[in-house]
């Protein structure tokens, strides 16, 4: 474990300085469930071995995504039962 | 669910006690941390919303093919109100999409201006009546999934600086 933690503090330190967007997770039954995805904006090394960091949420851009996706595709089912019942059909915003 | 809340508890503890404290925090300027939490718990609520708009108009679609639910200007009436839930979700994740991890009061006051609207919608869907057929694929109605919906767009309305919702856990 700690050799694992302090590859991860490398890891993070060189996320930190260019600034890329990282998922953080955990392993469950051998699947990574994903738990967060950000920008490492700091890692603070500490004297005891422990490595504080903080994470920009930034993991909703692909969720509103699928929202607007899947709503669309919704409109495009509603207009196909507004067709058939000779109704005007809903616009994508 | 139970097993994934021990599992995440379990690492919190593990790292607690031997691996890296983990902060989340926000840092655009102007903005905090609670602030990038309650956009994250909107966004994730908008979704859990979208999921159950969605499932509601299968449903419904799916019980009008069956012959459960008529032909009518009710059911017109009904997945019209289902569609215009939808456009309005779409112009809701399209607004937060410009506002990244920002609850600010004027994105608070326009996001709950879109909830408000969605939730007339349903509410529009469910009076009709003909949506509170029981679904035999769910053993619910279109009606109660499409309240389930609200439910989870009043918890937007509440959003005041809730805990973000999702532990930041790092295990290799």
């Amino acid at each position: 474990m700690s050799a694992n933690l302090t590859s991860v503090g490398k890891l993070l330190s060189s996320l930190s300085g260019a600034n890329s967007e990282v998922a953080l997770g955990f392993a469950v039954a051998g699947a990574v469930i994903p738990v967060v995805k950000g920008i490492i904006s700091a890692v603070k090394h500490n004297p005891d071995g422990t490595a504080e960091y903080t994470v920009i949420v930034a993991n909703t851009e692909a969720t509103l995504d699928k929202v607007i996706g899947e709503a669309e595709a919704d409109i495009d089912q509603v207009n196909v039962e507004l067709a058939r019942l000779g109704l005007p059909p809903l616009a994508k915003p | 669910m139970k097993v994934l809340a021990i599992a995440i508890l379990s690492v919190v503890s593990l790292m607690h006690a031997c691996g890296p404290r983990t902060t989340v925090n926000n840092t655009p300027t102007g903005v905090t941390s609670t602030q990038v939490s309650d956009w994250v718990n909107a966004t994730s609520d908008l979704q859990k919303a979208q999921d159950l708009t969605h499932a509601s108009l299968q449903a419904t679609i799916n019980l009008n093919h069956a012959k459960l639910i008529p032909d009518s200007p009710s059911y017109g009436v009904a997945i019209t109100a289902i569609g215009r839930a939808d456009q309005l979700e779409i112009e809701l994740g399209q607004f937060l999409k410009t506002v990244p991890n920002t609850w600010s009061e004027p994105v608070k006051t326009k996001a709950a201006d879109y909830v408000e609207q969605i939730l007339a919608q349903l509410a529009a869907a469910t009076n009709t009546g003909v949506l509170n057929v029981k679904n035999p694929a769910t053993a619910d109605t279109v009606s109660n999934m499409l309240n389930g919906a609200s439910a989870v767009l009043r918890t937007i309305l509440a959003l005041k600086g809730a805990a973000l919702r999702t532990e930041v856990i790092f295990v290799s």
